[in-house]
């Protein structure tokens, strides 16, 4: 017997008068807690009272590891060891391999501390292994157990409307938190975001405004008092291209209806297999891309060609953007490793004011995504690798030249 | 109300309140409704072509670990479902 629509509903009127009672909704306890974090009012400062904590134990672990323990080790120990034994102390291997040393008074003198040696075995090994990894294993750990508490959905949830003012939703928060992390899964994540017009908004924003956690964890290992301005540009500019993108870019950014879960109890093991999962992945992109870029900018000096550059492009470094030449080097870094781009600025310090640091790191930052970021760039579709490309060399210039110019108008330039 | 009316007569009251990004918690709330008829609902909208269900990832699927992690890839990133209109949706309200 075949039933007409009609009939369906009468039948499934009569089971459900039957089988179900409906009830007005009851505010639970647990409804409450939950609504904490989504409500505005008090959701804020809830979110930024968690921000605040992920922040300090972010700090405190990697400084604790880095500064408590890898630079003795790689200072007192492995640079002195590696000095010594290498052969050809002041040739051109020497220097890409261990280090490139200084001149003083016509002698070649060797560095003190491997920041500053820029050898692939020296300040390769430091910056991967001594500075980014601790900031890497503490920050996806953190990460894990906000996403398996689910506090994240709820994140998204409170900072949908804001989103919506750059083109995107609220659950662009989970790229965007990502790629704090590194920007590759944060590219990659642009994926669960529904229109065209969205993903683009969010992989360029990415690319341009999003630090990675290596480079966030040598900033805040290497210049802690900058970083706060370092990551108000960053900020500011995410919301300002967004907008602007959003008002440009054609295509939909919809409405979402969204089911939130409720709060679980994380799951050590789900945590353990997440957090060994990325550092893992970390280990197979990022350290290789270290080593490289020590070896490319060591060749690059050792060939005069990062002298060349720097005075190639002083003009639009010093008269544009308000910083040294010098940068030239750790632009170049940049494209393979903008944590090792960082601390060759770093080395350079005693060139700049704080506000030519503050700068050039945020330089560092937009002027173009890392070499991994890139190859996943691309794998989502060259039209919008070439679009986020014409995006950012148009971000770099205004954003860099109108970042000198707010540091003019203060005296601080 | 009967279900059927119940939902027929309600569904462009939550259509109308998803085109302006919601939660289901609060259409629960602002509906006194039961969740789970609301979800009912959902599925029925869905079902129908006025809602389409957003494929989300889990974070764990962009490094390869959802072999690992318990989602399997098929879960709805950390839990959570979204759904957006479609055009049939749009028309219905509009």
């Amino acid at each position: 017997m075949k039933l007409s629509t009609g009939d369906r509903w009468d039948l499934i009127d009569k089971i459900s008068k039957e089988t179900v009672t409906f009830g007005a909704y009851k505010h639970t306890l647990k409804d409450a807690i939950g609504e904490l974090t989504v409500k505005p009012m008090t959701g804020i400062p809830v979110a930024i009272a968690i921000m605040y904590g992920f922040w300090s134990v972010f700090g405190s672990f990697a400084g604790f590891f880095t500064d408590g323990f890898f630079v003795r080790l790689f200072d007192a120990y492995w640079l002195p060891w590696l000095q010594e034994i290498f052969p050809g102390q002041g040739g051109w291997l020497y220097a890409i391999m261990v280090d490139a040393g200084g001149i003083e008074s016509g002698e070649f003198v060797l560095s003190s501390n491997c920041l500053e040696s820029f050898g692939v075995l020296t300040s390769g090994l430091f910056v991967a292994v001594g500075v980014v990894l601790p900031a890497i294993i503490i920050f996806y750990l953190m990460l894990a157990l906000l996403e398996d508490i689910g506090y994240m959905p709820r994140l998204a949830v409170l900072l949908d409307t804001v989103l919506h003012r750059v083109g995107l939703h609220g659950y662009a928060i989970v790229p965007t938190v990502l790629s704090l992390g590194c920007n590759v899964p944060g590219v990659a994540a642009t994926r669960i975001l529904e229109t065209k017009k969205q993903r683009f908004i969010m992989m360029t924003l990415l690319a341009i405004f999003i630090p990675c956690g290596a480079q966030i964890g040598i900033m805040q290992d290497l210049m802690p008092n900058l970083m706060g301005w370092i990551l108000l540009y960053l900020i500011i500019g995410y919301f300002i291209f967004g907008y602007i993108l959003n008002k440009i870019v054609p295509g939909k950014a919809p409405e979402f209806l969204i089911d939130v879960p409720p709060y679980r109890r994380p799951l050590l093991s789900n945590i353990g297999k997440k957090v060994g999962g990325r550092v893992r992945g970390f280990f197979v992109v990022a350290i290789p891309f270290v080593l490289l870029g020590c070896a490319i900018v060591g060749v690059l000096y050792q060939l005069g060609v990062i002298q060349f550059l720097g005075d190639a492009l002083a003009p639009v470094f010093v008269g544009w953007f308000g910083v040294p030449k010098e940068t030239a080097g750790p632009l170049i870094a940049a494209f393979l490793r903008k944590d090792l781009a960082v601390a060759q600025l770093d080395a350079i310090s005693d060139l700049m004011t704080p506000y030519q640091m503050i700068t050039a790191v945020v330089l560092v930052s937009i002027y173009f995504p890392c070499v991994a970021t890139f190859a996943m760039m691309l794998k989502e579709g060259w039209k919008e690798l070439l679009g986020a490309l014409a995006v950012l060399t148009v971000v770099v210039f205004a954003y860099g030249g109108l970042i000198h110019l707010i540091g003019i108008l203060l005296g601080v330039a | 109300m009967g279900e059927r009316e119940f939902i027929m007569s309600g569904m462009d009251e939550v259509l109308s309140r998803i085109e302006n990004g919601t939660t289901i918690d609060t259409i629960v709330k602002e509906l006194s409704m039961n969740r789970s008829t609301l979800l009912a609902m959902i599925e029925f909208l869905v079902d129908e072509q006025y809602l389409e269900v957003v494929d989300l990832q889990c974070s764990c699927s962009t490094s390869n670990l959802c072999e690992q992690c318990q989602c399997s890839g098929a879960d709805t990133g950390h839990g959570m479902a979204m759904y957006v209109l479609t055009s049939k949706g749009l028309r219905f309200i509009s």
